[in-house]
């Protein structure tokens, strides 16, 4: 099930609410939570609703073998067990189309479909056993609340990746206060209609543009799709994030925050860190530090950490080419450190913009036939010339929705969001000025909410970007 | 102030809660050939297993989705933002990528009366004058039968065994298609301007190459003792749109002689492209549709005849008729656009030709000629439920359709899309017998086999018309289709 979808949002999310906010015990609410999560999950995907089970119940094992000895052999195979699980059902596929390309061998290559979300709860499992055997956390007991942190709804399909050391208290003790509830209300409206008010817009012209025939096509126009692209991507995945948060504040999980408008990077180091934090730091724990981080073989660890991380976004050769893009772009950003410093902050924002610009146009074409093609075009190279008649018509369509995505992605809503609380601020945080301000933040999401629902009966378009990773 | 969070948290739920008890229990108000398309899927294990009930599930609730159509009519509000036009009304502009889908198969009369529940009046009632209906015309029973079933038990015996012997037994259903190039489902654009919407093509040269060398293929396959005639036409976007969709690699001219320069020279090429051109002022193409109008198509006819050697029969000779108010397909597929209000405020109409020769023809769901219906080659009582007016040309899209008439003349076969089927009529003065095949409906998809040499040599076949416009040529699932007729896998 997606949360973009109308059966989540007026059969589920309500039936769930409502079981969870009747007075019961952390047991009670624990059950209520598992029980919607196997649902939410089993919704779409009823095979490999074992496999996620599956999946926990090992990790679980290892945790509590652990727990009474920290051997290295279990961390290893844990390990083994997770990334092969991974390895299996992600990129089983592609590594025997390789194998057969490179040694002209003909191994059937399996069709296995890819359960969604794997890339993201196998992780989570590894941030548990992992922090276990460095004896970071403490070891989960109850095979119900692990079971829990694995499979909890609200982030198990598209993240953020949450690591079970900030949710291991929650697991067992928590509460929301009826501002936390209203917060959490409120930011998942926010992500609601970031998806389906920007992203699935940005996401039907963008594909029309960059799936069409491209050697027909203009340079603006190809540059225009990879723009909306660009835009799709962010609110896609960040409103997902948002919703995810949201619906944790509202069941009482605080999860850290995984976008930091990231499009006002002035550099791609600066990009990094406010992108996908969750992943990023997942990589910067667990794989960058421990093979020796800034202290030995620096870009060798880079290279290790970047290629990975392009391949964790898909089984396919552009993705590594994409993580690789970002390795030298970071390791030059490193060595030309004291010059780009010194190139004044617009520059440096605008260059960031056109490099990232580049980069989703790698990330978007796994046809390496159509990404060379589609760089052919944008630089002029191919195509039927800069701009033409069509390319104009579609840049007027879309001019409200380019300019409504590019005012989201920088801070000009928080600062109005800021401004209207000031608005309306007094020393008493209960008096009816601040009531005003509460009741238009209300009237809004509503609003977004209205808004969403009519899009949705509107658009039978509607997938979220991040099931495939 | 945690009293006002618990009150509008509390609205916002039971808001939501309502919403969705509603929807449980009341059905949305969506349209009746909606409401009939929308069918609560069935469950089996194996559909839940595959994704494929829950799929189905999903889109049934969207479809009865409390207050649908007040939602939709915010939705098509809200695309007044989303595809912005910048230009006062009678100057909007509107692009939408993508194509209508057409390649992938039409629309049938039948199916479509069928889902509005009415009847075939002008069938089933004593022959139209106007079409000359023979009264042995056998309209019985067997017209009311499910077409897609043909019931081997009615049939004559010695038909049974005839068919038997000639006709291979299809083996297995043939694979489901995997095209590889993706460039097929997004060869063009649809734009609005002004008061017109219409389809700008753009030209792939590898894929019109393989069309051509498809119809090579065709005539080679069917053999020297029937001719092969091409007849690729314009559509709107040619005439009436901006000059640069229609120049460079949207010049439907260039594509269509392109095509024509690698088709072999043993094949009759029919210039449509001209005889249209000097009527572009008149009614060819309709506004709000892809296709041309029945007049647009006479003037291709007169550049037929002379191609194939006929004599034309003039315009003043056919019986007309009209059908007022048409929206078509472009309509349609910007419906949920604001720009579309002013296609809707502006209809078309549609003017009819009726055959000058006594015709009655069928329809058959396959090859085997079984369990035909009756169609009229020009409906001329179209009940007002039936939007698409287009459908009044021979039953619109079926898989095979035979005409046959009081001509004294040759059998042929017309491989076509929608394009011809305002074409079709006009043959009726020629040919003694028209087999009009839709390539979309065989060798794809589990649908019916057809070897069209062998099934052309049955029928005695003297002329071989193919009739598409520049999409289709631009289109590599519908030459693939083209293709498989010839043989080719």
């Amino acid at each position: 099930m997606v949360f973009s979808s109308l059966i989540f949002l007026f059969l589920f999310l309500p039936a769930c609410l409502l079981l969870y906010l009747i007075p019961g015990g952390i047991r009670y609410k624990n059950a209520v939570l598992i029980l919607f999560s196997l649902f939410f999950y089993a919704w779409g995907e009823p095979v490999y609703l074992f496999l996620m089970i599956a999946m926990a119940l090992v990790n679980w094992c290892f945790g509590m073998l652990l727990g009474r000895k920290r051997r290295q052999i279990l961390i290893v195979l844990a390990v083994v067990f997770d990334l092969g699980c991974l390895a299996v059902f992600k990129y089983s596929g592609f590594l025997v189309e390789n194998v057969n390309a490179l040694f002209c061998l003909s191994i059937p290559v399996p069709q296995i479909a890819l359960p969604i979300g794997i890339s993201f709860y196998t992780f989570q499992a590894l941030t548990y056993t992992i922090d276990v055997w460095r004896g970071e956390v403490p070891v989960q007991r109850s095979f119900w609340r692990f079971l829990l942190y694995v499979s909890l709804f609200p982030q198990l399909i598209a993240g953020p990746i949450v690591r079970y050391a900030d949710v291991e208290k929650q697991l067992s003790d928590r509460s929301s206060t009826p501002e936390e509830l209203f917060l959490g209300m409120r930011r998942f409206c926010m992500g609601l209609a970031k998806k389906v008010l920007l992203a699935d817009y940005c996401g039907k012209v963008a594909s029309q543009i960059l799936d069409g025939a491209l050697s027909t096509s203009t340079t603006l126009m190809v540059w225009l799709g990879v723009l909306l692209f660009m835009f799709e991507i962010f609110f896609d995945f960040s409103g997902y994030s948002d919703m995810a948060i949201g619906l944790g504040r509202l069941f009482g999980f605080t999860y850290m925050e995984n976008f930091d408008l990231p499009y006002c990077a002035k550099s791609i180091t600066e990009f990094w860190r406010k992108w996908h934090i969750s992943l990023s730091s997942f990589f910067r724990d667990y794989v960058y530090i421990p093979l020796g981080g800034n202290r030995r073989h620096v870009y060798l660890n880079l290279a290790v950490v970047w290629t990975l991380t392009g391949l964790w976004h898909g089984a396919s050769w552009n993705f590594v080419l994409w993580g690789v893009y970002f390795f030298v772009l970071l390791t030059l950003e490193r060595l030309l450190n004291k010059i780009v410093t010194k190139v004044p902050n617009i520059l440096r924002h605008i260059f960031t913009l056109a490099l990232l610009l580049i980069g989703w146009n790698i990330f978007y074409h796994t046809d390496f036939s159509r990404l060379l093609e589609s760089f052919r075009v944008m630089s002029g190279a191919a195509g039927i010339g800069f701009t033409n008649e069509m390319t104009k018509i579609t840049l007027i369509n879309n001019l409200p929705l380019i300019i409504l995505c590019a005012v989201c992605c920088t801070p000009i809503p928080r600062f109005m969001d800021v401004l209207l609380a000031a608005c309306f601020a007094e020393k008493n945080e209960s008096g009816s000025r601040h009531k005003i301000y509460v009741g238009l933040v209300f009237v809004f999401c509503l609003i977004l909410l209205i808004l969403s629902t009519a899009s949705l009966v509107g658009s039978s378009y509607n997938a979220f970007l991040y099931f495939r990773f | 102030m945690k009293k006002t969070y618990l009150v509008l948290l509390s609205a916002i739920l039971a808001l939501i809660a309502v919403v969705g008890l509603t929807s449980l229990f009341v059905k949305g108000d969506s349209n009746a050939l909606r409401e009939s398309t929308a069918k609560k899927p069935e469950f089996t294990l194996s559909a839940l297993s595959d994704g494929s009930y829950i799929h189905e599930l999903e889109e049934y609730y969207t479809d009865t989705f409390p207050m649908r159509q007040s939602l939709l009519k915010l939705s098509k509000f809200m695309n007044g933002f989303y595809y912005y036009s910048g230009a006062a009304e009678e100057e909007q502009m509107l692009v939408i990528g993508g194509s209508t889908g057409a390649e992938q198969g039409g629309e049938s009369l039948h199916n479509v009366q069928s889902q509005l529940g009415i009847e075939d009046t002008e069938i089933l009632s004593p022959a139209e004058p106007e079409q000359k209906l023979p009264e042995t015309d056998p309209v019985s029973e067997e017209s009311s039968e499910p077409v897609d079933e043909p019931d081997q038990e009615t049939l004559d015996p010695d038909e049974k065994t005839t068919l038997e012997e000639e006709k291979p037994a299809p083996a297995e259903l043939p694979e489901l298609d995997n095209p590889a190039d993706s460039e097929a489902t997004y060869a063009g654009n649809v734009v609005v301007v002004g008061t017109r919407a219409m389809e700008i093509p753009t030209a792939s040269n590898s894929v019109i190459e393989s069309y051509a060398a498809t119809i090579n293929h065709l005539a080679a396959a069917l053999g020297d003792n029937v001719r092969t005639i091409s007849l690729l036409t314009p559509n709107g976007g040619e005439f009436y749109s901006p000059e640069s969709m229609h120049t460079g690699a949207n010049s439907q001219k260039d594509m269509i002689q392109y095509c024509y320069d690698h088709m072999n020279d043993g094949i009759v090429t029919v210039d449509a492209y001209s005889k249209i051109r000097e009527h572009v002022d008149e009614y060819v193409y309709f506004r709000t549709d892809h296709h041309w109008t029945q007049l647009g198509a006479y003037y291709a006819y007169t550049t037929f005849c002379e191609a194939a050697g006929f004599e034309t029969v003039d315009l003043s000779l056919f019986q007309t008729g009209r059908y007022d108010r048409f929206l078509g397909s472009m309509y349609t597929f910007t419906s949920s656009y604001p720009q579309s209000e002013v296609l809707k405020a502006n209809p078309d109409y549609l003017d009819y030709y009726i055959p000058v020769a006594e015709t009655h023809a069928k329809y058959y769901a396959d090859a085997t000629l079984q369990n035909g219906v009756p169609i009229s080659v020009v409906y001329t009582k179209l009940d007002e439920s039936v939007g698409n007016k287009y459908l009044c040309f021979i039953g619109g899209d079926t898989p095979i359709c035979i005409v046959e008439t009081n001509t004294n003349g040759p059998v042929c076969v017309v491989l076509k899309e929608s394009y011809g089927n305002a074409f079709v009529p006009f043959l009726t003065s020629h040919y003694s017998k028209i087999i009009v095949i839709d390539p979309r409906e065989f060798n794809r998809d589990g649908k019916p086999s057809l070897d069209l040499s062998s099934f052309a040599a049955e029928q005695g076949v003297d002329d071989l018309i193919v009739i598409n416009y520049p999409y289709m040529i631009n289109n590599s699932y519908y030459i693939g289709w083209l293709d498989r007729l010839a043989g080719n896998q």
